[in-house]
């Protein structure tokens, strides 16, 4: 080889490697790799054939890489053995093969000369490349013209191939890096787990975006920092000597795991599920470790709430008290349930079914012929899967137990998975149906009088109740058992008499202790003779209970039930005969006692009906007012009452005129129990009833009998005599009668009281007794005119008393008459005239009791003449004012002398009451206020009092009055108002602590207590607030006394306010608080204060409608002002407390009025008063009230 | 635990707060009088609690002394009192907040939690 040729070789194959080396693309190191070699080697074309595998066949994908002079076969598929012959021979010789000319060569077919003729290729080079022992392309060289290869030629053609090959490794692998890595990247840089990259030494060299976002952190903070030093673990305590050992241990290969717990910069805990990853070179050394971490601290969470849950639930399940399980329904292959499995049961189970090791056994197995409802019903539920609620009886075999169930569907559908939830309530069952049957016999046996039907339908109905053959009432009668009647079933009915030995001694004497007797085998027992054994078998008894009845001690009747074959007897069976015995024996005395009670009626009847005097028997009304019911009445009550038809009326109804007396008397009657009898007045014809009442003597102390008598006739007589006396009695004038011969027949008290003489000493003597001698005549005078009936009248004369004293007198002397109109005598009336002096004398001991008392009381009295201003003065007047009466009383005085003495602070007070006094309407003045003494100059406080007085004209011209010095009640006053405020004040700290010790207890109480208790606690807490209200109250009231009521001003909705007072009530279901609000502007007031009234309105509004009804709360405007009423349905205010409620202590002079009413309305008016408002009341009694009051919008 | 002083002198007073404070989980000290807490070595609470009338100081002057230390300045006061007017008196006084008795359980738990 020449050694230029030789240095072109070498510079090709430099530059193919430079080129090669710098592509990664296989097209381009093809398309560079062939150019270079088709421009060294001069030929016309070079290509790549491709060996693709389709199916198991091989084809050429031919690919052209330098084109020059040839015609491009680039892209074309060519199958094997086709035309490309000499290829395909390459496929088994992994040689290069060289053709001069095609055309020329044997080793090519005619066809495949043909073809390539028709590419114009006429010599080639072909490489074959081999990978992997098997052809995967093949690089060839082609020239369009015969051409003799060099050897040189064909070892690089050989050459280049082979670098191109090995430039297609590097590329492919390359790729499949850089896609890798890509991938790898995106991996990193995309997931949500926190990964890093560390080297074996525990620096940080990457971390991904989660990481770093997690941290929160930059790249530049962390990466080359040692692992455990980085911000992740900065707040853990001790998490970074951990890892930084786990590092050295990931370092030597290890994969590494654990759940790792850190705490975020906020102190949120969290769990991470970590790991380091050792990833190793193909020598096995640790080359990178990476550290991967998840947050699992939602999982955890979401694990341990499911621990406490299930541990909740576990617990649940094993203490409850119901039974509970789960059962599978098993279904035959018409889906219709047969039998279910127990799967699982709790601890309560066993105590309510007493049935044990049942899981994994069927119903049947357990309850053999249990009722085939409970498969019905499960199966429904596991089908529906709807839960049921039901109570059923589980009865089998020696099994009889009532449950209330509740079953509902669980596991997945399909399963026939029921749970069941369930109580035992077989005795609860058992004792209602006890009940029931003995409520049944109560009803049958109340409608019965008759003691023998009363003994048969018990015994059917126990009979029937208890399936036995026979039940028996008998009673004692002698020495034998007498049985009326009795309930067979299948044995011979024992009505009769049965000697009491036929059933043995042993049970007559159990009998008469009173033993209850239960025997459930005749023949098992001992305490029988053979002959007793028969006697029982006589009447075919094997069984039987038998109840004894003892009354007083003695054995008076009783109840057996047999049964014809041996029994067990039930203690419910036997409490069951015990209480019939008891209701059958109850109701039997009843039906005896009401048979001689009719008797003893019939008897009662035909007295009521044959006595003369008229009678009548009342019951008091249940319901209602107080009234009497008349039940019967007998024919003479209507003969001597005149009244008709009274049975089953009221007093009421009847008489409404007279019922509120009898109503009275008959109460008094039933009451105290004593017959009362009465007089009474009735109808128009002056008819007089009188009236026997007594109390009814029976167990309803309800009923009064009246007997009834017309004494009219007797009565007339009786009323008029006794008027006539009453006022001969009663008069002050002196009533004197006496024959026309002047002899006296009556004298009555006034006669007495006048003359001196007794009605003894003057009834009997000659009228002249009490004339003094000079006037005799005169008495004969008059006795002549009386004997002609006329009338002496207003005859004013002197007459004599027994002492010898003249009185003064007026006579009027009245003729009297008898039947027939005849006069037989006179009644003489004298008045005495003699004292019309003794008032004068009287009046003069007035004026000086007068006197004492102004000078005791040291009470100064005033006389202001208005016209001239001048005041008159007693002595008491100027020693008030610590003046020297004796040198002042002949100064002028005048309203202005008086005013001198007055405190200045209250002068101008003073003043203007005094003007108003002169020339207002009002007759009363009025006043409180201080003076100075003039000779101490000490303060005291004076009351002053007067009244003006008219002229005959009518005009006012004096004022008259009284002052007096109220010092010492002001100043108690004063104490009293400090005293309550220092105890109220003291008061509000113990209680505090009792409000707070009851908030407390009720608290702690919970649910714990009792309702009782709790209940209780709760009135505690009410009467405590009541306690506190009270005390607020008294605060204000002595805050008002004061003058200290402070008024915190500020705007505010009043609606509003109104709207929270309403909300502070309790909702009550007697009381319904309605709200009926005007468009109002804000108002500024105290909104507490003015809050206080309104709940006080409306607290008052319910305490005194207790019967409920509506409370209406209204806000309306009223013209410059707003006005707020509660109204209410409740008792309502009398007239006369109207003007009162709103003063202090208004109740301490009316305590019955208001109970409770304390001084909540005097705090309100205060308040209102303040405000420049008003406040007010309307009510009518009984109908309820409305209070009101009106405040200005700005006061 | 927060750390509560309550001053005053009524025993019934102190047995209830003791109880309620402790069960709603405070830790409790009670003084009868004004005097300790005026003491430079008191250790600090998180609230103070005073009644307003104590024997000896005043409870409103013991507020104003604790308003005035350095140390305790900081130190949230809550004055009680019968008195009506103590809103007013305890604002003067530099106290945070004031409750006139008698009052609601809950009223005064709510009124500490808010300060502590």
């Amino acid at each position: 080889m020449s050694s230029i040729a030789r240095a072109g070789r070498l510079t090709f194959l430099f530059r193919l490697s430079d080129i090669l080396r710098s592509l990664t693309d296989v097209n381009e190191i093809l398309e560079k790799a062939g150019y270079l070699l088709g421009e060294y080697l001069g030929v016309s074309e070079v290509c790549y054939a491709e060996v693709r595998k389709e199916a198991d066949k091989k084809h050429f994908y031919i690919k052209a890489v330098y084109q020059e002079g040839s015609l491009p076969l680039s892209g074309e598929d060519v199958q094997t053995g086709e035309h490309k012959h000499t290829l395909f021979e390459a496929l088994n010789r992994p040689h290069t093969i060289a053709t001069t000319d095609i055309a020329e060569d044997p080793g090519f077919s005619e066809k495949e000369k043909q073809a390539y003729a028709a590419i114009h290729v006429h010599a080639l080079i072909a490489t074959p490349i081999f990978k992997d022992g098997e052809l995967s392309g093949v690089f060839c060289a082609h020239q369009n013209q015969p051409r003799q290869w060099t050897k040189e030629e064909i070892a690089l053609t050989e050459e280049a191939a082979e670098r191109i090959l090995a430039a297609f490794d590097r590329s492919i692998a390359e790729q499949k890096l850089l896609e890798n890595e890509e991938r790898l990247q995106a991996i990193f840089s995309g997931t949500y787990e926190y990964i890093g990259l560390l080297s074996p030494t525990g620096i940080l060299l990457d971390a991904n975006r989660a990481a770093l976002e997690f941290g929160p952190c930059k790249a530049e903070d962390v990466i080359g920092r040692p692992f455990w030093e980085t911000i992740w673990f900065a707040y853990t305590p001790g998490v970074s000597r951990k890892l930084k050992v786990a590092i050295a241990k990931a370092a030597t290969g290890k994969f590494i795991r654990w759940e790792a717990f850190l705490i975020r910069p906020s102190g949120e805990e969290m769990i991470f599920d970590f790991s380091l990853h050792p990833v190793k070179d193909e020598t096995g050394n640790v080359i990178l470790i990476v550290p991967e971490a998840r947050n699992i601290t939602g999982r955890k969470q979401m694990e341990n709430k499911l621990r406490s849950s299930e541990a909740k639930y576990r617990h649940l399940y094993e203490s409850m008290d119901e039974g509970f399980c789960i059962i599978e329904v098993l279904f035959d292959e018409k889906n219709k349930a047969y039998d279910y499995l127990i799967l699982e049961v709790n601890d309560a189970f066993e105590k309510q079914t007493s049935l044990k090791d049942v899981i994994g056994k069927k119903a049947s197995e357990l309850i053999p012929g249990i009722n085939k409802s409970w498969f019905e019903i499960y199966g429904r539920v596991a089908t529906t899967r709807n839960p049921e609620r039901f109570e059923n009886v589980a009865e089998g075999k020696n099994y009889y137990q009532i449950f209330d169930v509740y079953a509902f569907p669980t596991g997945e559908p399909g399963q026939g998975h029921v749970a069941v939830l369930f109580t035992n309530i077989t005795q609860r069952k058992e004792r209602e149906r006890e009940k029931s049957f003995l409520l049944r016999l109560s009803d049958a046996l109340r409608s019965l009088d008759d003691p023998v039907k009363i003994q048969a339908i018990a015994a059917r109905t126990l009979g029937k109740e208890l399936g036995v053959s026979r039940v028996v009432y008998f009673e004692v009668i002698n020495d034998s058992y007498y049985v009326n009647e009795n309930y067979v079933d299948g044995v011979p009915s024992i009505v009769g008499f049965h000697a009491v030995t036929t059933f043995g001694n042993k049970l007559l004497v159990n009998y008469r202790k009173g033993r209850i007797i239960s025997v459930n085998d005749v023949n098992k027992d001992s305490g029988l003779s053979p002959e007793e054994k028969a006697g029982y078998a006589d009447i075919q008894v094997r069984a039987y209970i038998g109840i004894p009845l003892i009354r007083n001690g003695s054995f008076v009747a009783g109840l057996a039930i047999h049964q014809a074959s041996p029994r067990n007897w039930t203690e419910r069976e036997i409490t069951l005969v015990q209480e019939t015995a008891e209701r059958t024996w109850a109701a039997v005395a009843r039906a005896h006692i009401e048979l001689q009670l009719r008797e003893s009626e019939e008897k009662y009847r035909t007295l009521f009906d044959s006595m003369e005097e008229g009678f009548c028997t009342l019951e008091k009304t249940v319901t209602g007012i107080p009234d009497f019911r008349f039940m019967e009445s007998n024919s003479a009550f209507e003969l001597q009452s005149g009244i008709k038809n009274v049975t089953g009326k009221t007093l009421n109804d009847a008489l409404p005129g007279l019922a509120e007396r009898w109503i009275t008397i008959f109460n008094s009657v039933l009451i105290t129990g004593k017959p009362f009898r009465f007089e009474q007045p009735f109808g128009k014809e002056g008819k007089v009833l009188e009236l026997n009442v007594f109390k009814v003597k029976r167990n309803w102390s309800n009923y009064i009998g009246v007997i009834v008598k017309d004494i009219s006739l007797h009565k007339q007589e009786e009323t008029a005599s006794h008027w006539l006396a009453s006022v001969v009695e009663s008069t002050d004038d002196a009533i004197v009668s006496k024959t026309l011969d002047g002899v006296i027949t009556s004298w009555n008290p006034s006669a007495e009281r006048m003359f001196g003489y007794t009605t003894k000493e003057a009834v009997g003597q000659h009228i002249t007794l009490i004339i003094p001698p000079e006037r005799h005549q005169e008495e004969e005078d008059i006795l002549i005119k009386l004997r002609r009936g006329e009338k002496v009248d207003h005859f004013e004369t002197i007459r004599q008393h027994k002492n010898g004293n003249k009185l003064n007198v007026s006579l009027t002397i009245s003729p009297i008459k008898d039947n027939t109109g005849r006069i037989i005598g006179a009644s003489k009336m004298a008045r005495d005239i003699t004292s019309r002096k003794a008032s004068e004398r009287a009046l003069r001991e007035w004026e000086e009791r007068f006197r004492i008392t102004l000078d005791a009381t040291r009470m100064g009295t005033w006389d202001w003449d208005l016209t001239s201003d001048e005041l008159i003065w007693n002595k008491q007047q100027y020693l008030l004012l610590g003046l020297d009466p004796e040198k002042e009383k002949d100064k002028p005085k005048n309203l202005a002398y008086f005013l001198q003495f007055i405190y200045p602070k209250d002068l101008e007070k003073v003043e203007k009451n005094l003007r108003s006094a002169a020339e207002g309407v009002n007759e009363i003045y009025e006043d409180q206020f201080r003076i100075v003494r003039a000779d101490n100059g000490k303060k005291r406080w004076m009351g002053r009092y007067g009244r003006k007085i008219k002229d005959e004209n009518g005009q006012f011209t004096h004022v008259l009055g009284v002052m007096y010095d109220i010092t010492d009640r002001k100043m108690m006053e004063r104490q009293k108002d400090e005293f309550i405020g220092i105890a109220s004040h003291e008061l509000r700290t113990p209680v505090t602590s009792i409000k707070m010790y009851v908030e407390l207890i009720l608290q702690t109480l919970g649910d714990k207590a009792d309702k009782q208790s709790f209940a209780m606690m709760q009135k505690l807490d009410r009467q405590v607030d009541r306690l506190v209200e009270l005390i607020n109250d008294l605060l204000d009231t002595t805050k008002i006394a004061e003058g200290k009521l402070q008024l915190n001003m500020k705007k505010f909705s009043l609606n509003l306010l109104i709207k929270e007072c309403i909300e502070t009530f309790m909702p009550s279901k007697k009381h319904q608080i309605l709200f009926h609000a005007d468009d109002l502007e804000s108002i500024t007031a105290d909104r507490e204060r003015i809050g206080q009234v309104i709940t006080n309105f409306i607290s008052n509004a319910v305490k005194y409608s207790p019967d409920g009804g509506k409370v209406i709360v209204r806000s309306e405007k009223e013209g410059q002002r707003v006005r707020v009423s509660v109204q209410d349905e409740g008792i309502g205010i009398s007239g006369e407390m109207k003007s009162k409620i709103f003063h202090r202590f208004s109740r301490v002079n009316n305590p019955q009025t208001f109970p409770g009413i304390g001084l909540g309305l005097y705090v309100s008016a205060e308040i209102i008063k303040r405000h420049g408002g008003t406040i007010s009341v309307e009510s009518q009694e009984g109908k309820g009230s409305v209070f009101y009051f009106t405040l200005p919008y700005n006061v | 635990m927060k750390r509560l002083i309550i001053v005053d002198d009524d025993e019934g007073i102190q047995d209830i707060f003791s109880l309620i404070f402790n069960q709603a989980g405070y830790d409790v000290r009670i003084y009868s009088a004004g005097a300790p807490l005026m003491e430079d070595h008191l250790e600090k609470p998180d609230i103070f609690i005073l009644d307003k009338q104590l024997s000896g100081i005043d409870g409103l002057e013991v507020c104003r002394f604790l308003k005035s230390k350095d140390t305790t300045k900081d130190v949230p006061v809550i004055m009680i009192s019968a008195n009506p007017n103590i809103k007013k008196l305890a604002e003067e006084a530099g106290a945070d907040d004031s409750l006139e008795k008698p009052f609601r359980m809950k009223e005064l738990l709510d009124m500490v939690a808010k300060y502590v």
